[in-house]
Order: C-alpha cells, then structure tokens, then sequence
C-alpha cells in the first residue's frame, strides 16, 4: 500500500514550510548579523514575523544603534545556546544522552546523505544534531518535493522521508525550547523560541 | 490563536522568508542544490535511486526500518530512543565493538601520560583502553582514564572562541570567530614585541604535554617569561635529587626488584606523576618479589591502607624520621661502607659524625614516631640492601622544610648502597622522550628576564632546571615588582589551584595589572572566567604529540597521541593556531612554522626505527603500535661505565680528586685505574655534602664546580640575584618550621590530598568520575573531634594563617594587606563539616584539594539548571536510578550554605585553596602546601 503521509497537502504549502523552516534554522545556527536584521526590518518578512509571533529586536523599537543591537543579539544568543556557562547547548545529542556525538549525529549523518544534503554552507565546526541544522535539513527537503517534477513520479517515499525525519530529528526540542524560553532574557529570542516550538507543534499536528 | 490561524501565519511567514534576500537561509546564499546523483531506474519507480533532486531512495530504503507511526515509540520514537527497557534486553552489546577502528593516543588525565587506546566507530571514539604497548604503563589505564569519553564529549565544553563583553569576571561573553580572535590577539602580541619589553608577554601552563609546540612560539616571540605550576607539585623533590645527583630531577625507584620499600608521604596508589606504572610495580615488586612496603603519611590515604605498615608522624618531619634511620643504619654497622667510601664524598666517619645527632630517641619526640620502630624498620630497610629504595612526593616535599625532608628521605639509599642498583634508588636522564627523536630546528632560546620566571629570592628555583616559583606571580605583580602587557593561559586553572584565592581572583580582575588575558582550555574553568578571550582548546584524543614520561623500564621510549576524532565545534590544538598566531605577529616568527602539522609529526618521527615484522617505521609505525621502546639496557649503575680510550684522548686527570676533565669540562673520574663515568657532579660523586648548594645559597660563582659536573646547562646565579643571599646547609639536614613548634590547643595543621578518580582541578566536571568523589568534608580525628565536642557531620570553622617562619626568612613576602589576630596574620576563614577518621594525625586536618569549583561546567558545581520534573527522557527511574548527566544530579546541594540545611555527601565542597597562603620554601620555591596552621571552631 502506497504511504500516505497525512502531511502532503501542496506543493505551495511545502514552499512556504520550507521557508519557515530555513529562517528558524538561520536563527538557530548563528547570531543575528546586519544583513539579517536589515532583512526582518522590512515587509513582508517583518510583517509575518510578528503576525507569526515574533517580537523584533530593539533596534526596531527605539531605533537604537544597529552596531549595538546586534551586539546585545550576539550577547543574548551566546548566553542561550554557546556558553560558556549555564547554557543550552541545541544539540539533540545532549538532550537525549547528555553528552555530544550521540547517536543522533550519527542518524543525521545517515540522514543528510540520503536527502543530499550539502553541509558545506553551514557555519564551520557545527555538530550535525544541531537544531538549526536539522531545521535546514527539513527545509531542504520540504523545497525538494515543493519543486518535485511530474516526471519524477510520486513522491509517496520522499513524504515517508520527511516523516521519518521529522519523528525522529524534530520531535525532541520540546525540552530544549522550553527551557530556553524561560531563561532568554531577550524579547526577541524569546520570542523566536516560541515560534520554534509553535511552528514545530503546528508541523506535528499535520501527521 | 486557532490552529490554522497559526498555520497560516507560518505559511506567510515561509513565503516572506523564502522571497527574502539573500540573509535568510544557513548560509546566507539561499537554497542549495544539490547535484543530482546518477541511477539506472527510471526516475520515480521503487528502489529507482538518487532523484533529480538528490534524494537517494535506495539508501533510503535500506535504512528506514519500519514506516514511522505516531504513539508506538511513546514520546521519543525512532532510532534516537533512549536507553531502557529495551536496552536492558540487549546487554550485553556483542555488536558494539563490530568494524571498530583502534586508534592510538597518550592520556592526559593526569600527568602519568598512560598510552592508551581508542575504540572509533562511525566517527565516534566510543570505548578508551590502555594500550599494551606501553612500556611504562603497560596496558593499564585508571578511572580518570577511562572517563576521557567525558571529557571529550562534554557538552558544556568550550567549542567556539569567545571574546568578553563588559567587565572582567563578569561573565559575558559573545562567540567570535577565529579570524577575529587571532587578529586580535596578535595585534597586542606584536605590540609588546615593538615595545622592547617581550618578557611582559608571559605564557603560564597548567599541565601541558605539547612542550616544543609552546617553546617554539615563546622563543621564537622572544619572551622567557614562560610560567609553570612546577612549584606547587614536585620542586623539592627534584631538588633534592638534583643535589645528589645533578644528572636527574626524578628518582624511579626500581620497585617492581625491591625487597623493601620505605614510602615518604607519596600515595602512588591514587595520585603520583608515575601513577599507574608506578603502582603496579609496586605491587609487582611486593607480591611477586616480596617487598615490604612501610608508609609514612599523615593520613591513610588507599597507599598506607595498603601498606604492609603505616605511621602517621607529625606533619613534615618526614625528614627527621630519615635522618634518624640514617643514624641507627650505621649505629648498626649496616650501611654500605664501599659504596660511602668509593661513590660519595664524604667519608664514612664524616657522615656518622654529622648524623650523631639525629638520633630515634630525637626523631621521636618530634614525630611521634616510636624510636624502637624508627630503629626496627631502619634495620630492616638495611638488611634488604641494595634492593631497597625510598620513595617520597608531595607528602614530603610540599613544606617549608620540604628541600631537607626530601634530602634527608634520599640519603638513606646512599647509605646503605642503594643507590642505581637493581631493586634500589635509580633515576634515568631520560625524563621524557627518546632523544632518537628530534623536532625539526627550533628557534633560538628568548633571552629576556622578568622576576615573575625567575625570582631572585630562590636560589635552588631555576639553577639546574627551570622549575620557577609559579605561586609569586600574582603577588608579585600586585607589589608592582613586573608588568604584564599581555598573558595567555594554558590549561591552567590558578584560582582554584593556587593558595590565595581571592588574591589571585584579585589580580586575575585587575586589568591595570594584567592588561590582556588570552586563556586557552577544554573548559570555562576559573581562570576562564577572567580572561578577555577564550580559545577552545582541542581535547587530548584530538590532536597530535609525540609524549613520553620518565619510564620505570629505565630507558626511554616514544608515544603517539593522535586526533581519534576531528576537534569538536571550533576546538583547536596550538599546534594548528599558534603558526597562524605567529603568521599575524609577523616579524620572523612565521619562517619557524613552514610545515603543516603532519609534515611536522612525520619529521619528528621519522627516526623511529623500522618494525621487520611489519616493515613500517617513523610515523607510520607509531600510527600501527602507539609506542616504541628502544632496546638500552636499563640505566643501572650508570656511575660505573667505563670510558672509553677513545674518549680518554685529549683528557687531563687531577691528581688529588681523581676528576677526569677535558678542554676544562668534567666527564669522569678514576677509579683505581679504570676511568669511568661517575655522577654528573661537580665531585663526580654522590653529592653527600653539596658545596654547590652552598655557595649557591650565597650567590658565589660556581663556574668551576659547574665545569667538572659536566652539565652546560647549570649556571652561577644571574647577576641580579645578588643580595639575595639563603643559607642552604651543605649537608642533609632538618629543621621544624617555628609555628609548628608549639601548636596551641585549637590548632591543627591543615593537610591536602588527591583522590584516585581525581586530579587537582580537571576532573571534577566529569560525571563518572565526580559520581564517586565530588566533595570534601574536612577529616578528624575522632580524638581530636571529641576534644571540640563534634562528631561526624558537624560544621567547623577554619581560620588559617600565614606562616611565622616565612615572616622572618623571607621579608620579601611581608603583608600588611592581610589582618593579624593573637599576633599572627590571617589568611582565611572558611566553614566546612567534617569527618571523623582513625586514620589521620591527631594534630592534622586533612581536606582533598580537587573540589569546591565554582565554574568548570555544571557537574563541577554540582548544580541543576531548571528542569521540569520527568522531562528527561529515559530517567525511568524504576530501571534506572542513576540517569546520565543531563540536569539529574542526585547529589545537588540545596542547604543555600547553610549548616543546619546541608545533607552529607552533597554539594560539590570546599576550595581548600582558599585557606592555604602563599608559602614558598625559602631554598627552592615548593608551595608548602601541608604546613598550614588552622584554628577550628565549632559552628552551631
């Protein structure tokens, strides 16, 4: 019998999940930079960000230096997620097993070989059970079947992929994303924070 | 907000984000695309392949296992499940060491450096073993060891550069990259350098095992300021050896021969630089060649517990017991009357003569030591003669006297002729590795001087090797006697490691007094905690060195430590940064670095010789074995090797000492006729009496004495060492620090220990490790307990002071900052709760010194970040009561500090470093680290 994933629902909707999907991964994997936050400053994106529950950074608010902005951003994310101290470190490694290089690096690695992933446009150093890696994969995958050619025919597996994937590389922040959400101390990250795990939530209400 | 409502809104949020510019997306450049991958089925049919898009069906298939179904797995479905239920079912794992590749490497745990073994699958090192090869530690591998996976894995661990945000020790920081950091550190490199001043660039290593990598970015910067922790570990121990021997810093006392074994303060069993392949020949040595092993220690530490006797003496009269057995040896007419006449220089009547004194009867009123056992087991040491030796570390050598305790323990092994002989007291010159393997050239040595490497006040400090007197630094630059422009940090952990905390935290914060602070570590440890940048450093088991200790076999080999991973994060080794930093620096530096790392190793290796067995050699081999030992004979007896005709011509003999010199150098001395080697001193004996020492102590030249040892590296005192005058006696000789003289009815002396699972400050963020041993009640003698009116669990308070001796020997370390009380100067008060033992000194307190963290990762601090109950998954606490580190520390600590509150065997304990004041012992620069004097007070 052939797989139906109860997540196909069209190939727009794979786009625009796609895209979610790859600015959350952004957010996760590095800092703010001046060219992203020049990005969120403008409709549409800026718009859909808070209609979608997020809260711009203060450099919105009250126009304040953008040099120090995205230093209180770099401040804010290094605290949450690098260290050196009380931090959370995004990895589902350590949220599963407590230590690093789980087996969940493992299954990604299994993972990103089957999806063709390229991971060399990812920031140097990064464990491939980061979260924001995960995000892109899932992205990555959902901008492949949203441009799925006919003559490919269907493409039933790649949704049982994108499942699989999904239960088995997506499903695991919860703990992660609440904790976070309580010790952020900036309205923007936390904000983002929420909109992870609401989005991932609404994802998994799909299945 | 309904459900589609939300959808909705991520839905446009998607489209916003995907027609977004460039910024959005992991690299900033958009979506990638992959290359499709080639198949021969037709696109789109089952099993067909890679799709046009990348996708790889047929992996996919193979891979995927049963269709994922939502509610089977419970909470955490797929491949990723935790351990449980199911887990249990699988034990034991008859895959997991399936297709593993075995990769070599050196533990650096502690400083035995063990070779090891490293079980790597699927890119992940998943077991660590001793390596076989090892001719030292032979296959055997300790706790700590084996929690190298810990400690590699961690995930607290640093993984990115980090620059400070806000005030020093503020604790805030922001990731930056390593472009950034190396531009920025270089640029205040190469200011000191332009500044004429390269010495106030210091380098201070913790434990550090990549020796030519340091030494050829220090030297080839130009700065001598190279800083150590030598002082506070084994400075007197060396010596004391150097002063016998001058050849050697390191005795190897050949156990595994011995018949009889007399242990001064060391705990070879848990702690000890030889650690594991001392132990195990120790044990060797007594169950399979019948050693007696006796310890002196003022606690049972696991080594006196094992012991065939233990004493517990008075704190630091280790070397008046010694001297005592020396006296009843040749009361007794058993010393060895040969070997005093022929191989020392002193005569046999001479030595009685100066240890008439020294009686048991004399020994015991200061020890507490029976006299009749004093005497007993001198005889019976005697009696096992040559196969006996003495053994000694920090119990001994960590006090204010510790330079005569431990010259006085050394003496009895040439007294009775134990000295090189199979069994005995034997040392090798070979400290590290085999000297078939060279580094390509390295610069030239920096010539630059600062008092913070070399203070004048220490004659013995840096005279045969440079141990320095690391404990000063941060008073030093608090009495303004240096500058530091600039100061990097190695693994080093001084705040916590260090006597005076909150001094050394004081001048750690001062950025007038340390005006740029790089710390490279594993971790965030203390030190960390104060630097301006942080570079993660790469673990042990990735990156490479050849590594090698002092080898009880007596003769030198070569390890291998290998990356048997990548580097974790951004975590880099010097050996890759330092060649970038140099490049930056510019000004010549870079022209030391024209080999990429693995040219490096291979040409360091390359004299390696070839395996015929497998025909490999240099790198290759190392790669394959992990180890190779080169087939000298063990070094016994060295004092004994002929000389040879050929090395005789040219050569001048000096009619009254016998001394063999050539173009003014020694190289050996006559013996009857026969011309042989002799010790490396300047009386090519057994330094029994050290002139050298003596004029030493009093700044005179010794060039002449220098020149018959043989050995060009020693040299007279500096020029700016004058008026720092010590009178350092000649001969092995004792004396009791004043304050422990009369101890007064609340006082005791404060003692420090090392567990087995533990080192001093690198351990305890590992959870196996920290599990059994992660805090430190103060222990007491149940005598001594009862005369306070406490009992096991009770709180006291220590209030420790700084030494009366020291304040009249060395003025130079006079402080008024500190507050007197009953006329001495106040160091500390700290509360902790004790225990109670048998098995320590009435008058001692003893407390490990590897706990009371208050940075170092979570499982250090033994604290819990927030956590809702039940959310670790796989904490099923009916099948496992101990779930892994992740925020589940069953023995957190939540009194708040508070006595009444506090539950034993919690918390993470007490920095006994706080209490401990800088202390150096006057001759070499030892931190006395057992001689405090404590007052106790019940609390509560």
């Amino acid at each position: 019998m052939a797989y139906v994933s109860t997540a196909v629902i069209s190939r727009e909707d794979a786009a625009s999940r796609s895209g979610t999907y790859r600015l959350l991964a952004r957010l996760w994997l590095r800092e703010v930079d001046l060219d992203l936050l020049q990005e969120l400053r403008q409709a549409p994106l800026r718009d859909s960000f808070v209609a979608a529950g997020g809260v711009l950074p203060e450099y919105e608010r009250d126009a304040s230096d953008s040099k120090t902005t995205i230093e209180n951003l770099a401040i804010a994310y290094c605290r949450l997620f690098v260290g050196p101290a009380n931090h959370l470190p995004p990895f589902q490694s350590v949220w599963q097993a407590g230590q690093f290089q789980g087996t969940a690096t493992a299954s990604m690695r299994e993972m990103i070989d089957v999806v063709g992933y390229d991971v060399v446009p990812l920031p140097g150093g990064v464990m491939l059970d980061h979260l924001g890696v995960q995000l892109d994969v899932m992205g990555n995958l959902l901008e492949q079947l949203s441009s799925w050619p006919a003559e490919a025919g269907s493409c039933d597996q790649v949704w049982e992929l994108a499942d699989s994937f999904y239960a088995k590389h997506l499903l695991w922040p919860a703990d992660l994303l609440a904790t976070a959400a309580r010790q952020a101390e900036d309205d923007f990250y936390r904000s983002f924070i929420m909109l992870t795990r609401e989005f991932l939530k609404s994802e998994m209400q799909l299945r | 907000m309904s459900h589609e409502t939300t959808r909705r809104a991520f839905l446009k949020l998607g489209m916003a984000a995907g027609a977004g510019a460039a910024a959005i997306g992991v690299s900033g450049c958009g979506k990638s695309s992959p290359e499709p991958k080639k198949s021969d089925a037709p696109a789109g049919a089952p099993g067909a392949g890679a799709l046009p898009q990348g996708i790889d069906l047929e992996k996919w298939n193979r891979i995927r296992g049963e269709p994922y179904e939502l509610g089977k797995f419970g909470a955490m479905p797929g491949v990723c499940q935790l351990p449980g239920p199911q887990a249990k079912r699988n034990w034991p794992d008859r895959d997991k060491y399936k297709n593993v590749k075995k990769v070599p490497g050196m533990c650096q745990l502690c400083s035995t450096i063990c070779g090891i073994v490293g079980y790597v699958k699927d890119g992940r090192v998943i077991k660590i073993e001793g390596n076989p090869n090892d001719p030292n530690s032979r296959g055997h591998l300790c706790a700590r060891g084996q929690a190298g996976l810990n400690h590699l894995y961690h995930p607290e661990r640093l993984l990115y550069p980090l620059k400070r945000v806000g005030k020093r020790g503020e604790g805030k920081w922001k990731r930056i990259s390593w472009d950034e950091a190396l531009d920025e550190i270089a640029d205040r490199l190469k200011a000191v350098r332009e500044s004429g001043k390269p010495e106030e660039f210091a380098f201070h290593q913790g434990r550090q095992r990549s020796k030519d990598a340091l030494k050829r970015f220090l030297d080839a910067f130009g700065t001598k300021t190279q800083l150590s922790h030598r002082a506070l570990c084994s400075g007197n121990r060396r010596a004391a050896n150097l002063t016998y021997l001058w050849e050697s810093d390191w005795d190897l006392n050949d156990v595994e021969h011995s018949k009889y074994i007399l242990n001064f303060g060391s705990n070879a069993f848990e702690a000890h630089q030889g650690h594991v392949p001392f132990a195990t020949r120790i044990q060797n040595g007594r169950f399979k060649n019948g050693a007696k092993l006796v310890t002196f220690d003022v606690r049972l530490s696991n080594t006196a517990g094992a012991s065939d006797e233990w004493f517990a003496p008075f704190p630091g009269t280790d070397g008046a017991i010694a001297l005592a057995m020396s006296h009843a040896i040749m009361a007794a007419g058993l010393h060895d009357a040969e070997f005093i006449h022929q191989w020392s220089n002193v005569s046999v009547e001479e030595l009685r003569t100066h240890l008439k004194p020294y009686t048991p009867e004399w020994a015991a009123k200061i020890s507490g030591m029976p006299a009749a056992d004093i005497r007993r087991i001198a005889i019976e040491f005697a009696k096992a003669a040559p196969a006996c030796t003495t053994m000694c570390n920090r119990g001994s050598s960590a006090h204010i006297n510790g330079f005569y305790n431990d010259r006085a323990i050394q003496l009895l092994n040439g007294v009775v002729g134990s000295v090189g002989k199979k069994g005995g007291w034997c040392w090798s010159p070979w400290g590290g590795l085999d000297p078939i393997v060279k580094t390509p050239p390295m610069p030239p040595g920096a010539k630059t001087w600062s008092v913070l490497e070399d203070p004048p006040e220490y004659p013995l400090a840096n005279v045969w090797r440079r141990m320095r007197v690391g404990e000063l630094i941060y008073l030093y630059l608090l009495q303004g006697r240096a500058k530091l422009q600039a100061y990097m940090t190695y693994n080093l952990d001084s705040p916590l490691t260090w006597p005076e905390e909150s001094l050394t935290q004081q001048v750690l914060t001062d950025e007038d007094l340390i005006k740029f602070h790089v710390c490279i570590n594993c971790f965030y440890n203390e030190t960390a905690h104060y630097a301006d940048i942080v570079l993660p450093w790469a673990t042990y088991l990735e990156r490479w060195d050849l590594d090698a200790r002092g080898s009880y076999n007596l003769r030198p080999y070569v390890g291998l430590r290998t990356p048997m991973i990548d580097p974790l994060g951004e975590s880099k080794d010097v050996r890759e940064f330092f060649p970038e930093l140099a490049k930056r620096i510019g000004g010549g530096m870079e022209k030391w670095y024209e080999e990429s790392v693995e040219e490096y190793m291979q040409q360091w290796a390359s004299s390696v010789p070839e395996n015929p067995k497998t025909g490999k050699k240099g790198l290759d081999r190392l790669m394959e074995e992990g180890v190779w030992e080169g087939e000298r004979e063990p070094y016994y007896e060295p004092y004994n090797t002929a000389i040879t005709e050929d090395k005789m011509q040219g050569a001048q003999v000096d009619a009254s000492t016998g001394i063999i010199t050539k173009d003014g150098v020694g190289i050996g001395i006559m013996k009857g006729d026969q011309p042989v080697r002799g010790f490396t001193t300047p009386s090519r004996q057994f330094e029994i009496r050290s002139l050298f020492v003596e004029k030493i102590g009093r700044n005179e030249d010794c060039s002449e004495l220098i020149a018959k040892s043989g050995v060009s590296k020693t040299k007279s005192r500096p020029a700016n060492h004058k008026g720092h005058d010590v009178d350092i006696d000649p001969m092995p000789s004792w004396f009791q620090p004043k304050e422990h003289q009369a101890l007064a009815e609340n006082e005791l002396i404060m003692t420090s220990f090392k567990w087995n699972v533990h080192n001093h400050g690198r351990t305890m963020n590992l959870k196996w490790l920290a599990e059994i041993v992660h805090t430190n009640p103060a222990w007491l003698n149940p005598v001594t307990a009862a005369a306070f009116d406490l009992k096991d669990g009770d709180w006291i308070e220590l209030t420790s002071y700084y030494s009366t001796e020291l304040e009249e020997r060395s003025a130079h370390l006079k402080r008024d900052d500190l507050k007197t009380q009953d006329g001495r100067r106040v160091i500390a008060t700290m509360r902790v709760p004790i225990v109670t033992m048998q098995g320590i000194h009435p008058q001692a307190i003893a407390m490990s010194n590897s706990c009371g963290h208050w940075q170092y990762t979570s499982v250090a601090q033994a604290r819990k970040n927030p956590a809702e109950v039940g959310h670790l998954v796989g904490s099923d606490t009916a099948t496992f009561r101990d779930a892994d580190w992740q925020r589940n520390m069953w023995w957190e600590d939540s009194s708040g500090g508070d006595p009444a509150k506090w539950q034993r065997n919690t918390g993470n304990g007490w920095n006994q470093n706080r209490l401990m004041p800088i202390a150096p012992d006057p001759v070499s620069g030892q931190q006395s680290f057992h001689d405090t004097v404590v007052k106790i007070t019940k609390v509560g």
